[in-house]
């Protein structure tokens, strides 16, 4: 007998081991976790070893995006709690009366908004409050407002009126009647943040779909880019192509959301700062950028201005890239310099025109 | 008995070499040429339904009772709608057809979401 095959069984066992040890790392863990915040569905899926720390970077991110809605969330009615939490809703009150100091983050989307109201010549003003009252967005029962009422609203629309004073972080609208409506920017913003709060808390893969705006972390599981289907907004429905998306985000502005139907006429709630009525020269547009804050604004500003502008403007934006449908069905593409195509596959033939 | 061992072992080794194949094998499959896909119903985020999604399948329609009322789930072959609803807003309805993993149905007042999932689709739909 002699030791020999001792020796030979505990190599084998440790052969085993090594085989064993070496397939495990291929199945990291799922964690996937569904809730209804910021008025849609936000679905975070993340990836790794440890379960238990999986949950607990998913109940911070949560946190986080809850923190970020409170906080912009300028609906709830006067003298509750929630009145009380949001930034947005102390600023509209102390409209044309006093500056507000705001939460870090609120200053930051404040300023921000600001910014590309100013590089997309105004088609995107995050004071647009009062006239997507009068549409009655936001509420139970849209309808189209009188004009001469709209005029009088859009009066009091304008973000050279809104007052950021950066060293005690207050905001101040100037006019009383002003009101901010962050409904085109607290989405992507927030579902940056909790894609910082998933990093933070070691997580190398992660996928956050909050409603359709999409923020991708590192590889999907198989090791490839996240694959990221842009809805088709003809009424077919389907997907129009398909982007492979690394650390970046999209999101889609359409007028497929948020729509009421008057006379022969279909109405959605973007819209053009200039005019108070919803844009109409486009039917979608899909912005991938770096950030998810940044995606979500320039997807609605984009979508306001006619499409040769868009382009035109996208041009200029270093790693942005845009997908653009027009409401005559032409399908437009362009991006600025160090972008690269993130386009996997366009499938039109089969999705758009079959059904 | 040297001869015996060194049987041993070799079986040993290729039995774990054929198992790393198959598991691996397995996987590909799995991800890569899988066509079965289903729609999933949720009801506040709980499955209350999955449904085979075949290409030559079935017409059906199905019930569920959302938060706020009764919404019909209409499935034609390997694609599915909501085709009624009790939302004001009606969007749900409006989003029409869905078939590749990944898409979604989602009718916020009434908490029900049909998403499609398996297959080797897309991780997301951009909307």
């Amino acid at each position: 007998m002699g030791s020999r095959p001792r020796v030979w069984l505990a190599l084998i066992l440790v052969l085993l081991g090594v085989i064993g040890f070496s397939l495990y790392p291929r199945r990291p863990v799922e964690y996937r976790s569904d809730r209804f915040l910021m008025d849609t569905l936000v679905s975070i899926k993340v990836y790794g070893r440890d379960d238990e720390k999986l949950r607990k970077a998913v109940a911070e991110a949560y946190a986080e995006m809850q923190r970020i809605a409170d906080l912009t969330n300028r609906f709830p009615a006067r003298g509750t709690a929630e009145h009380a939490a949001s930034d947005v809703c102390r600023i509209n009150d102390m409209a044309g009366i006093k500056p507000v100091t705001v939460d870090p983050d609120v200053f930051a989307m404040l300023e921000r908004s600001r910014t590309w109201r100013h590089r997309t010549g105004g088609a995107f003003d995050v004071t647009i409050g009062p006239v997507m009252d009068l549409w009655g967005f936001g509420g139970k029962h849209p309808h189209v407002p009188k004009h001469d009422e709209l005029v009088a609203r859009l009066a009091l629309v304008g973000s050279d009126r809104l007052l950021l004073k950066s060293r005690d972080r207050t905001a101040f609208l100037e006019k009383a009647g002003m009101g901010l409506d962050l409904g085109a920017a607290a989405k992507g913003y927030a579902t940056e943040k909790a894609m910082r709060v998933l990093e933070r808390n070691g997580i190398e893969k992660a996928i956050i779909d909050a409603g359709g705006t999409i923020r991708v972390l590192g590889k999907n599981p198989e090791g490839t880019p996240w694959r990221i289907g842009i809805k088709n907004p003809a009424d077919s429905g389907g997907i129009l192509a398909v982007l492979a998306l690394e650390d970046s985000a999209a999101a889609t502005s359409a007028g497929y959301y948020r729509c009421f139907d008057s006379g022969r006429n279909r109405f959605h709630h973007i819209l053009n700062p200039g005019t108070g009525y919803p844009a109409m020269e486009n039917a979608s547009v899909t912005v991938v950028a770096k950030d998810a804050g940044m995606a979500d604004i320039l997807s609605t500003a984009l979508f306001v201005l006619p499409p040769e502008k868009a382009l035109e403007t996208v041009k200029k934006l270093a790693g942005v890239e845009v997908f653009l449908v027009t409401v005559d069905g032409r399908t437009l593409h362009g991006k600025g310099p160090a972008s690269r195509s993130v386009v996997q596959s366009a499938e039109p033939e089969h999705h758009a025109q079959s059904r | 008995m040297r001869k015996a061992d060194n049987c041993l072992i070799v079986g040993v080794l290729l039995a774990a070499a054929l198992s790393a194949m198959i598991y691996y094998r397995v996987t590909l499959l799995r991800t890569d040429t899988a066509v079965d896909t289903r729609a999933v119903i949720k009801i506040r985020g709980r499955i209350v339904r999955t449904i085979d999604l075949l290409k030559d399948g079935k017409h059906a329609v199905y019930q569920v009772q959302g938060s706020i009322g009764r919404a019909l789930v209409e499935l034609d072959g390997n694609r599915v709608r909501m085709r009624e609803a009790p939302c004001p807003d009606r969007t749900c309805i409006l989003q029409g057809w869905i078939e590749r993993p990944g898409e979604s149905v989602v009718c916020l007042p009434n908490l029900v979401e049909i998403r499609i999932e398996g297959g080797s689709g897309l991780d997301a739909v951009t909307r």
